[in-house]
C-alpha cells in the first residue's frame, strides 16, 4: 500500500475489508499446518505481505490460497530455527477432547492434518480445501478418510466400517 | 470417546478460544520486507493492459458470435413423457435446507449470553454456544443441531445414560463425559436431533434449558422432473450459427454448471436447458428450454460431453440433479482401479454401516432424501491404505487389496453440500454396499 495514501482512505478501507474477510480462514489453514502460535505468527506475515502488496493483492481471486503460501515461506527461517513442523496443544482446554489428540494430529502427514482440520473443525467446504491445496476434491477426501482412519486407531476408537 | 470428527471441531474450537486474532494494527506495525519499487509496479501495470487488451481481441469474436443468435417469438413446448419409475428415484425430490432454520433457547440461566454462533444462520455448524461474561473457565451451554439417525446416545461423550421425556419426546440424558458436560439429547423430527450440552451446570438446569428450546426447521427445495420444454428442433432453430449437423441434449442449468464450471447465479440449478452443439464447434449454446432464451455459450471442452440427454434417459432423475455420466465425469476412477457408481439415498447408505457416521453430512444440510452417488474403487494393490500407519507396536492390516468408498452428495446448486463422505479399508469392500438398491438404474 502506497505510503502517501491516507489512512481512512478508500484504499485504507478496501483492505480492511479484505482483512476482516480473510483473516480468520487463512489464521484456520496456517494453523492446521503449524499448530496455533507458528500459524498465528504465519498469518500474520503473511498479512503484512498483503498490505506491502496490497495492489496485486485485491484483484487476486484467490488470495488465500496465495496467502497461504506466504506465510509459508515468511516463515521458512524461524521454523527451521525452532524445528516446528506442527506444534499440538497438548493440554487442550476443552472437555470432550481426547488428550492425545494433538500428538495424533501431530503425527498425520501434513495435508492429511490441514484437510481433516479445516474440514472437521472449521467447516470448510471440500472445495475450499481443494482450492486452498491446489488438488482435486476427490485427494482432498483421501485425505480426510485417510486422516480419520489413523486418528480412529490412534485414539482407540472403534471404526463402524470394518476397515 | 466420541468420534475424531466431533473431537476435532471441539479442539480447534478451544485452541482459536485461546489466542486473539491477528490485528490490523500488529500488521500495519510489521517491518515491511523487500518492498517492490514503484518503476515495477509500473510495468507491472503495462503488462497487465497488454493482457488485457489481448484477452478482449481474444473474447471478442465469441462475444460476437452470440449477437448473431435470434430467438423465435413463440417457440411451441411438449413434455416428456413419464418414463416407468422402476427402481428410479422420484419423479420429484424435496429436500430440506438450513435456510429458515431457527434454535433458540428461552430457559437460560441469568446471565448467559449468546458468544459463539447465529441463532437464524445455523448453517453447516448447527451449533450454539452460551456463556457468562468474564472469569476463567466460565459455565457453558451448547445447543447443537444434528441431521442424523444415529442412536442418541451416539451424540453424546457421556458414559452413563438415562431416559427423559423432552418436550413430549424420547431423550436421553448422559452423563460421565470427560471435562463433567451433561447432555440432553433428543429427536425432534426425523432426522433431526437436538442436543443440549452444559459444562459446569447440573443435570436438572440442563433439563430446563432443553424444554425451553425453540426449533424451526429449515424450508424445503425441490428437484422437479417434469416440465414443459420447447422441442429439440425448437431448440436448434435457436442457434442460427449452426447450420449443419448439430446435436441437442435436454438437461439443467446445475448439471452444466457442474461439468462446466460456468454459472448463472442468478437462475435456479433446476432451470431445463438444451445445449446445442455441432460436432466440430468449439463451443455449445445452451436455451432454456422452458422459454426459448439464449442463456450463453459454454466451451465444449471435456466434461460437457457427460451431460445425460434427459429427453431420452431411460431413468429419470430430477432435473438438476448429477446423473452416472456426469458423477464420473466429475469423480473419474484412476488407472488401474475399477469404479462403480450406485445412486442411493442418505438414509439407505447410512443403513449399510460404511462412511464413519456421515459426521460430515451431521454438520451441513443434509436430510433423509439427500440423492447420493456411491463411489466405489478397488485395487489390487494398498493404495488406498498405503498411507495409513498403525499405532505403536501394531502391524498394519496387510489383506490384499484396498477399497475406497466416497459418496458424494448427487445435487447441484445452492442444496449441494459438498459431501463427500469417504470410507476406505484393506481387502474388499463391504459386503453391504452391494445391497445398495441402485436408484439411477442401469
Amino acid at each position: 500500500m502506497d505510503d502517501d495514501e491516507g489512512s481512512d482512505g478508500p484504499e485504507a478501507t478496501a483492505f480492511e475489508d479484505f482483512f476482516a474477510r480473510v483473516e480468520p480462514r487463512l489464521r484456520a489453514a496456517l494453523t492446521s499446518l503449524y499448530g496455533a502460535d507458528m500459524g498465528r505468527e504465519a498469518t500474520a506475515e503473511a498479512l503484512a505481505w498483503s498490505y506491502e502488496h496490497w495492489d496485486r493483492m485485491r484483484s487476486m481471486e484467490h488470495p488465500i490460497a496465495y496467502l497461504y503460501r506466504v506465510g509459508q515461506t515468511r516463515t521458512r527461517r524461524l521454523r527451521r530455527r525452532t524445528g516446528i513442523t506442527f506444534a499440538p496443544e497438548l493440554a487442550v482446554p476443552a472437555p470432550e477432547v481426547d488428550p492425545r489428540l494433538g500428538g495424533a494430529l501431530a503425527e498425520l502427514p501434513e495435508r492429511q492434518r490441514v484437510a481433516v482440520m479445516l474440514v472437521y473443525g472449521n467447516d470448510w467446504s471440500h472445495g475450499e480445501v481443494a482450492a486452498l491445496m491446489g488438488i482435486t476434491t476427490s485427494t482432498v477426501a483421501t485425505h480426510v478418510a485417510r486422516a480419520l482412519e489413523h486418528l480412529r486407531r490412534s485414539l482407540e476408537v472403534a471404526a463402524d466400517d470394518g476397515a | 470417546m466420541t468420534e475424531p470428527e466431533d473431537q476435532i471441531r471441539r479442539y480447534v474450537d478451544a485452541v482459536a478460544r485461546s489466542r486473539r486474532p491477528v490485528d490490523l494494527a500488529e500488521i500495519a506495525g510489521r517491518r515491511p520486507r523487500g518492498r517492490r519499487p514503484r518503476r515495477v509496479l509500473v510495468g507491472a501495470a503495462a503488462v497487465l493492459c497488454v493482457a488485457l487488451v489481448v484477452g478482449f481481441v481474444i473474447v471478442e469474436p465469441g462475444r460476437h458470435h452470440r449477437t448473431i443468435v435470434e430467438v423465435s417469438p413463440s417457440p411451441s413446448t411438449v413434455s416428456i413423457p413419464s418414463k416407468s419409475a422402476g427402481p428410479c428415484v422420484a419423479d420429484a425430490l424435496t429436500v430440506t435446507s438450513t435456510h429458515g432454520e431457527r434454535l433458540h433457547p428461552d430457559a437460560l440461566p441469568p446471565g448467559f449470553v449468546l458468544t459463539e454462533g447465529d441463532e437464524t444462520d445455523l448453517g453447516a455448524r448447527g451449533q450454539l454456544t452460551y456463556t457468562t461474561r468474564g472469569g476463567n473457565d466460565p459455565p457453558r451451554v451448547e445447543l447443537l443441531r444434528y441431521h442424523t439417525y444415529q442412536p442418541l446416545a451416539q451424540l453424546s461423550a457421556g458414559t452413563s445414560h438415562h431416559d427423559v421425556t423432552v418436550q413430549g419426546h424420547a431423550g436421553l440424558v448422559s452423563d460421565g463425559a470427560p471435562g463433567g458436560f451433561i447432555a440432553v439429547a433428543w429427536t425432534t423430527a426425523p432426522g433431526i436431533a437436538l442436543v443440549v450440552s452444559g459444562y459446569k451446570l447440573p443435570e436438572t438446569e440442563v433439563r430446563t434449558i432443553a424444554d425451553g428450546v425453540r426449533y424451526t426447521p429449515g424450508t424445503t427445495f425441490g428437484y422437479p422432473v417434469h416440465v414443459g420444454f420447447i422441442t429439440r428442433e425448437d431448440a436448434i432453430a435457436r442457434v442460427d450459427s449452426l447450420q449443419s449437423a448439430h446435436a441437442a441434449v435436454l438437461s439443467s442449468l446445475g448439471e452444466v454448471e457442474a461439468l462446466t464450471g460456468r454459472s448463472w447465479s442468478e437462475l435456479s440449478v433446476v432451470t431445463p436447458v438444451w445445449v446445442v452443439s455441432a460436432p466440430a464447434a468449439p463451443s455449445a449454446f445452451v436455451i432454456d428450454a422452458s422459454s426459448g432464451t439464449l442463456l450463453g455459450s459454454v466451451a465444449r471442452r471435456g466434461k460437457l460431453d457427460a451431460l445425460t440427454d434427459r429427453s431420452t434417459a431411460g431413468c429419470e432423475l430430477p432435473l438438476g440433479v448429477l446423473t452416472r455420466s456426469e458423477v464420473l465425469a466429475l469423480h473419474p476412477a484412476e488407472p488401474g482401479v475399477k469404479l462403480t457408481a450406485k445412486m442411493t439415498t442418505l438414509t439407505d447408505f447410512a443403513a449399510t454401516g460404511v462412511g464413519a457416521g456421515f459426521t460430515q453430512c451431521m454438520l451441513t444440510a443434509c436430510d433423509a432424501n439427500v440423492p447420493v452417488w456411491v463411489l466405489v474403487s478397488t485395487a489390487t494393490d494398498q493404495r488406498f491404505t498405503d498411507e495409513i500407519r498403525g499405532p505403536a507396536g501394531r502391524p498394519r492390516n496387510t489383506a490384499p487389496g484396498s477399497w475406497q468408498v466416497i459418496a458424494v452428495d448427487a445435487r447441484t446448486g445452492p442444496q449441494d453440500t459438498d459431501l463427500a463422505t469417504v470410507s476406505l479399508g484393506a481387502g474388499s469392500p463391504p459386503a453391504a454396499l452391494g445391497a445398495i438398491k441402485d436408484l439411477a438404474g442401469p
